[in-house]
């Protein structure tokens, strides 16, 4: 029981970061963007949010899998 | 000069500077947060037109709008982008804001920091140059800037502490988006995405590209 729930909080967190980084993905795409010179010019703050989620979450995940191997191999 | 005496117009006071901060409370959902934007605007006062950076002048009882933004088309400072989101997208309901009356030393500080700091980072980003740029004008005790990592949300936090904040202060709905690059003014208009008809279409203004 303790384990699934360890488990449960080893997976909570790259589960919300991935949350994140798809919501931020979602509001840049949905940002309205400029138009001038022929060319537009897009807003790339919420992509730049995205990027810092994506890279928490690869290390949040990583951990959560090595943590998790851990616990099933004792 | 005390807290009330820079709020009030002296004989050598050339413009209003206003710095606003947005904390992203009212933009923030189903967990995902806005992280807000601060911005600055400068109403000239003066019967005389105000020079901000190379070319960007400041008419006669006119407001200009600005701040530092992400965009792949220039990383830093854009022109009157707020006042065309707030009247086009409702944005930013909520901020923050706080005035002073500038006279010329204060300009030309600005515009010394405008031309060095035409550069956007996520460490140097809208809420620490916004704050950077207000603290040139402003007495010790109400300097906004934190030496940490400047966030719109500690901004915001930090001007509620002062006297004489506003909230949901107007921003003047003129003037075209631009920004300078290489000496050129760059026009820009923003895009509005059509509710009912679901079609984006151009709100206002001509795409061109000038020499100054």
């Amino acid at each position: 029981m303790i384990k699934k729930i360890i488990f449960i909080l080893f997976l909570a967190l790259p589960t919300f970061l991935i949350y994140e980084l798809f919501g931020n993905i979602s509001r840049g795409l949905s940002c309205p963007s400029l138009s001038g010179d022929g060319k537009k010019a897009h807003f790339i703050g919420y992509y730049m949010v995205s990027a810092g989620y994506a890279v928490l979450s690869v290390i949040a995940s990583t951990l959560a899998f090595i943590f998790f191997r851990k616990l099933f191999r004792k | 000069m005390p807290k009330n005496e820079k709020r009030r117009p002296h004989t050598d006071s050339i413009a209003i500077l206003t710095l606003y901060s947005y904390n992203g409370d009212s933009e923030s959902k189903h967990f995902i947060r806005s992280y807000g934007h601060a911005f600055v605007s400068i109403e000239n006062i003066s019967d005389m037109a105000l020079e901000l950076m190379h070319g960007v002048k400041v008419a006669s009882h006119e407001t200009i709008t600005f701040s530092w933004w992400a965009t792949d088309r220039h990383m830093g400072i854009w022109f009157n982008i707020e006042p065309n989101y707030i009247k086009l997208f409702g944005k930013y309901t909520g901020r923050i804001s706080i005035s002073r009356y500038i006279d010329m030393a204060h300009l030309d500080a600005i515009q010394e920091y405008l031309a060095r700091n035409d550069r956007y980072t996520p460490i140097s980003n809208c809420a620490k140059n916004c704050s950077a740029l207000w603290d040139l004008c402003e007495d010790k005790g109400d300097r906004v800037f934190t030496k940490r990592f400047q966030t719109p949300k500690k901004l915001y936090d930090r001007i509620r502490k002062l006297h004489g904040f506003e909230f949901d202060r107007p921003v003047n709905d003129q003037g075209e988006i631009f920004f300078v690059s290489r000496e050129k003014t760059n026009l820009f208009e923003m895009e509005k995405k059509d509710d009912k008809e679901d079609n984006i279409y151009i709100i206002s203004g001509s795409a061109d590209v000038f020499d100054l």
